[in-house]
């Protein structure tokens, strides 16, 4: 490799490195809490509740977006008015409603990233799970 | 997977309280369990392709003249070449892409209408149309030599002869646009299609029907060349490839080639033969950015708020629970639109830094001269897009193949014994899932960067207006990489 080569390798990686050494925040964790997807999306002190209705085949109460931390405990509580089959993505976890019976699933949600929260019968997405990063 | 099921009565309210509905369409490549890029990152990796553009520029004005690195070695005459002759790989390799197209076919007539559970799902978006990708970045165009429908079409060609000649000229007119047109379809159906194992079965026996027709019309050599359009895909993606692959069929000398090269050299080797080409590979990288942009929050907003409150509502109706229905049906128009317009969008913006290329380089060859040279160097960025937006696909989605080999139909068989392999999902740590896309994308930034530099020292007579014409061009790609940035820094509609 010639010597100009080398030069400009080793200015670019001081230009990476310097770059993150500026951006990066201090507190990553605060960085990527971002604002709420949606108005209802409160970010949920832990073991929350997060109760939902389902009529129809639609959600007619229940937040949209539930945001919480990896790590923190997640309760989903759900009523529908028919049979159906209650599915967390990526986590792949299940639940079977019985028709105007509350279902609950509770699980720590220990990895990052954003699942959907669907019914299989209806084809309803019910919520979208927003895990952040600790 | 799921159609705009999600609308209902609540969903209007939200259109008149910026509550937006929000079917997140998971498109047919699965679910992607990513989270936006956070907000310093996507400035890190912005304000880093740009420091690196002028990096290289600085280099090339350093150095002066830089050759293109041509050293290549030559495999055809190796032991592992040999081996691969005696072990009969390619022909095998042909009978298990022609069984794995039939398989597709066949389970998704009579398997489980389970997207997750019948194998031609996972096979054909996964480990096909993304994980063949990636193993033609890295192998080569391996899928010109085992394409199905080609292969299916030599079939016929040995049952009757002369079909494969073709009835009529292929009008050279006509360019790769057919080919442009097809990848549109399958780009559509990918993300609007709403296409499950069923339906996908029935698009591959008619893209099958189609290619077999379109060979006995205008001949296999024409059509695999400019209309099939999985082939000019892979052949555009094969040219980053380190290895530089060429079955002999396909070989004007009729001696084929397998040799290994510095990754990425395999684009300045070639220039686009056309405009045609230059809006696929535009296609190629707006479709991925319209992909990860039609799931954003801003996009929704664009159309459900901005759009209804500044005209749409004269139109509709005042009411937003009366006018939901008909705002999702002219949705769904207008994110086709903007799909099917994008290619045609980038090529206006293109042009116009071509333009300023031209006037800066002083270059007396005409834009549409100038805008094929350059089209090739844009694929590295197109490259990362695609991967950055995909990859973890493969290992939450693709990895599933195991399982699925062994029950193709999802009817709880266990064939090979992996039937219970894989439970689980594994799924992807968002902070490395952040880093490899920040990484990718500068680093994908600056090898166009680079290429289009080395092209420039061709095209224009002069160091110095070479260099003058590489603004306008850094101008270009720092833009597609900060959009491509931008868009996955976005919060996605939940």
């Amino acid at each position: 490799m010639n010597k100009p080569a080398l030069t400009f390798i080793v200015l670019g990686v001081a230009v990476l490195a310097g770059l993150f050494v500026w951006l990066r925040p201090d507190d990553p964790a605060s960085a990527t809490s971002r604002v709420p997807a949606a108005e209802e999306a409160a970010t949920a002190p832990e073991f929350e509740i997060h109760r939902f209705r389902v009529e129809d085949g639609a959600r007619v109460a229940g937040p949209a977006v539930i945001e919480i931390g990896a790590g923190d405990a997640v309760t989903l509580m759900v009523t529908s008015d028919r049979a159906d089959e209650l599915h967390v993505h990526g986590y792949d976890l299940h639940a079977d409603l019985r028709p105007g019976e509350a279902a609950t699933l509770s699980f720590k949600a220990e990895h990052a990233g954003r699942f959907e929260i669907e019914l299989h019968g209806a084809h309803l997405g019910l919520a979208t799970l927003e895990v952040r990063p600790r | 997977m799921r159609r705009a099921l999600r609308a209902g009565g609540a969903v209007a309210a939200a259109v008149a309280g910026g509550w937006l509905p929000g079917p997140a369409l998971a498109h047919s490549f699965g679910q992607v369990y990513n989270l936006p890029v956070p907000v310093w990152l996507y400035l890190y990796g912005a304000a880093a392709a740009l420091a690196l553009s002028f990096l290289v520029i600085g280099y090339f004005v350093t150095v002066g003249r830089v050759g293109v690195a041509s050293r290549t070695l030559d495999l055809g005459a190796s032991a592992l070449a040999h081996a691969a002759r005696r072990l009969a790989v390619i022909p095998v390799l042909r009978a298990v892409a022609v069984a794995g197209l039939l398989l597709c076919i066949v389970t998704g007539l009579f398997g489980t209408p389970n997207p997750y559970g019948n194998f031609n799902m996972t096979f054909f978006w996964i480990v096909f149309a993304l994980g063949f990708t990636y193993l033609t970045a890295l192998a080569g165009d391996l899928y010109a030599a085992i394409n199905p429908w080609r292969t299916l079409a030599d079939g016929i060609e040995g049952l009757f002869r002369g079909y494969a000649r073709g009835r009529f000229h292929y009008p050279k007119r006509l360019g790769h646009w057919p080919a442009l047109v097809l990848y549109m379809a399958f780009i559509w159906l990918e993300l609007f299609g709403g296409v499950g194992p069923f339906s996908l079965a029935v698009v591959l026996a008619a893209y099958t029907g189609l290619n077999l027709g379109g060979v006995w019309l205008v001949g296999a050599s024409a059509w695999f060349r400019y209309c099939e359009f999985f082939g000019l895909f892979f052949r555009l993606i094969a040219r980053m490839a380190p290895v530089d692959y060429l079955p002999r069929r396909d070989d004007p000398d009729g001696r084929g080639r397998l040799r290994l090269r510095p990754p990425f050299v395999g684009l300045l080797q070639a220039r686009a033969p056309d405009l045609s080409v230059l809006v696929f590979v535009l296609f190629m990288l707006s479709s991925t950015a319209f992909d990860g942009l039609h799931e954003t929050v801003v996009w929704r907003k664009l159309f459900f708020v901005d759009l209804y409150h500044w005209g749409l509502r004269e139109w509709v109706g005042a009411n937003p629970f009366a006018a939901y229905p008909q705002m999702s049906r002219l949705f769904g128009w207008w994110q086709t639109f903007w799909l099917l317009a994008s290619p045609f969008l980038y090529l206006a913006v293109y042009l116009g830094f071509i333009a300023l290329t031209k006037w800066a380089g002083r270059s007396e060859l005409t834009v549409a001269e100038l805008a094929r040279r350059f089209t090739l160097p844009l694929l590295p960025i197109a490259l990362v897009y695609h991967v950055t937006h995909y990859y973890t696909l493969i290992q939450t989605q693709g990895v599933k193949i195991v399982t699925l080999a062994s029950d193709p139909l999802g009817r709880g068989w266990d064939l090979f014994g992996t039937g219970d392999w894989l439970q689980r999902t594994i799924i992807p740590d968002a902070g490395t899932v952040w880093h490899v896309q920040v990484g990718l994308i500068v680093l994908g930034h600056i090898v166009s960067v680079y290429l289009a530099h080395l092209e420039a020292l061709r095209t224009f007579p002069d160091h110095r207006r070479a260099t003058l014409s590489q603004l306008p061009m850094l101008g270009l790609m720092v833009l597609f990489t900060t959009v491509g940035l931008w868009i996955l820094s976005q919060p996605i509609q939940g």
